[in-house]
């Protein structure tokens, strides 16, 4: 085709390409850069996905003790008992059985992993909220509840920040994920 | 104008394999390559307006990223471009529902003849990267970007005068260039 072309034929087909606007032609070329930001943010682990150290055995005695304080101040000795007659609420019951949850997992034999460090936190957090959002809006608990609650309400939820500062304290993200 | 390196002059197999290496200036450089031609398809071949040819053109090159990996003939990106931007043209057409059939649009003589034309302007673009540089300014900014004398002028800080002799001078040598291939 190049053969035998007059100046005038090379003269447009130089026209026939005029440049595509630059916004189009820079858009093009930042999307790899533009997908591997997408991709990296939505791999990489956030909060509680991220993957959570397992305590030292020292580190475990003061969390379990701390949880077992909310759990104390919130039910008393008996927390099958003491919870139900406090606080009629079915979120308190449930913050009750994550508090419960998290002690069973973080006193399990093999808590070695950090996937069970993390699950336990996910729980102390749902545990805590709960608590906050009680606490926070106490005419959500009106007569279900017997008087004076907030004492031991804001007792459990410090315990509970307390236990999870702890966790969140062995918290890293320097470490490979549990397999 | 054409990116400083060597990435402005390796052929479009080892541009596509640097490009699969991940390699961001190589994309860059494919992008840069390819930018006039995938818009020339669009704006010329099927006359999108400019919103809908913008969008054709991401695509085409966010596929093209995409299936950088399962090319089969990495020096067959051209026609492998030309026929992807041809196939999301036809798809635009259809859900856009304009008068005239894709079909109509796709199989006209006239398309063809036009991307053919299309095809000879992308070679010559490729002989134009052997030109001096100064020649590839000044053909570029007259016949290609449409601009006056004296904006080249003012930009290429030269007399407006000499800018018809460059020209001319510029065209002569990209002839030779062709003839002696």
């Amino acid at each position: 085709m190049t053969d035998n072309l007059t100046e005038e034929h090379i003269a447009r087909l130089i026209a026939a390409l005029p440049p595509a606007p630059q916004s189009w032609v820079q858009a093009a070329q930042q999307l790899p850069s533009a997908r591997a930001a997408i991709e990296s943010a939505s791999s990489r682990p956030t909060g509680q996905e991220r993957t959570m150290k397992p305590p030292t055995p020292h580190d475990l005695d003061e969390i379990t003790e701390r949880i077992d304080g909310a759990l104390l101040a919130l039910c008393g000795a008996d927390t099958e008992v003491q919870a139900h007659r406090m606080f009629t609420d079915e979120r308190v019951k449930q913050s009750v059985d994550d508090m419960q949850g998290a002690l069973a997992l973080l006193r399990a034999p093999d808590t070695g992993g950090g996937e069970r460090v993390n699950q336990s936190a996910g729980q102390l957090q749902r545990a805590l909220g709960i608590l906050r959002d009680i606490s926070a809006k106490p005419e959500t608990v009106g007569e279900t509840a017997q008087a004076g609650y907030e004492q031991p309400l804001a007792q459990s939820i410090a315990e509970l920040e307390s236990a999870l500062a702890l966790l969140h304290a062995v918290d890293t993200s320097d470490i490979d994920p549990a397999p | 104008m054409p990116q400083g390196g060597d990435l402005t002059t390796i052929s479009d197999g080892d541009l596509v394999a640097r490009c699969r290496s991940g390699d961001q200036a190589a994309w860059n450089a494919l992008v840069e390559r390819f930018s006039r031609y995938i818009y020339a398809i669009l704006t010329q071949g099927f006359r999108f307006a400019e919103h809908d040819a913008e969008d054709i053109f991401q695509d085409v090159f966010a596929r093209t990223w995409t299936h950088l990996e399962r090319l089969r003939d990495d020096d067959a990106i051209r026609p492998w471009l030309a026929q992807l931007t041809r196939r999301l043209a036809i798809d635009r057409i259809r859900s856009g529902g304009r008068e005239q059939p894709a079909e109509d649009v796709a199989e006209t003589a006239e398309l063809d003849d036009t991307l053919a034309r299309l095809d000879d302007a992308l070679d010559i673009r490729r002989a134009m990267s052997t030109l001096p540089e100064h020649c590839q300014e000044v053909l570029d900014r007259f016949f290609a970007r449409d601009e006056s004398y004296q904006t080249i002028a003012a930009a290429l800080e030269i007399p407006p005068g000499t800018i018809a002799s460059r020209i001319s001078r510029c065209l002569s040598k990209m002839k030779s260039e062709l003839e002696g291939r």
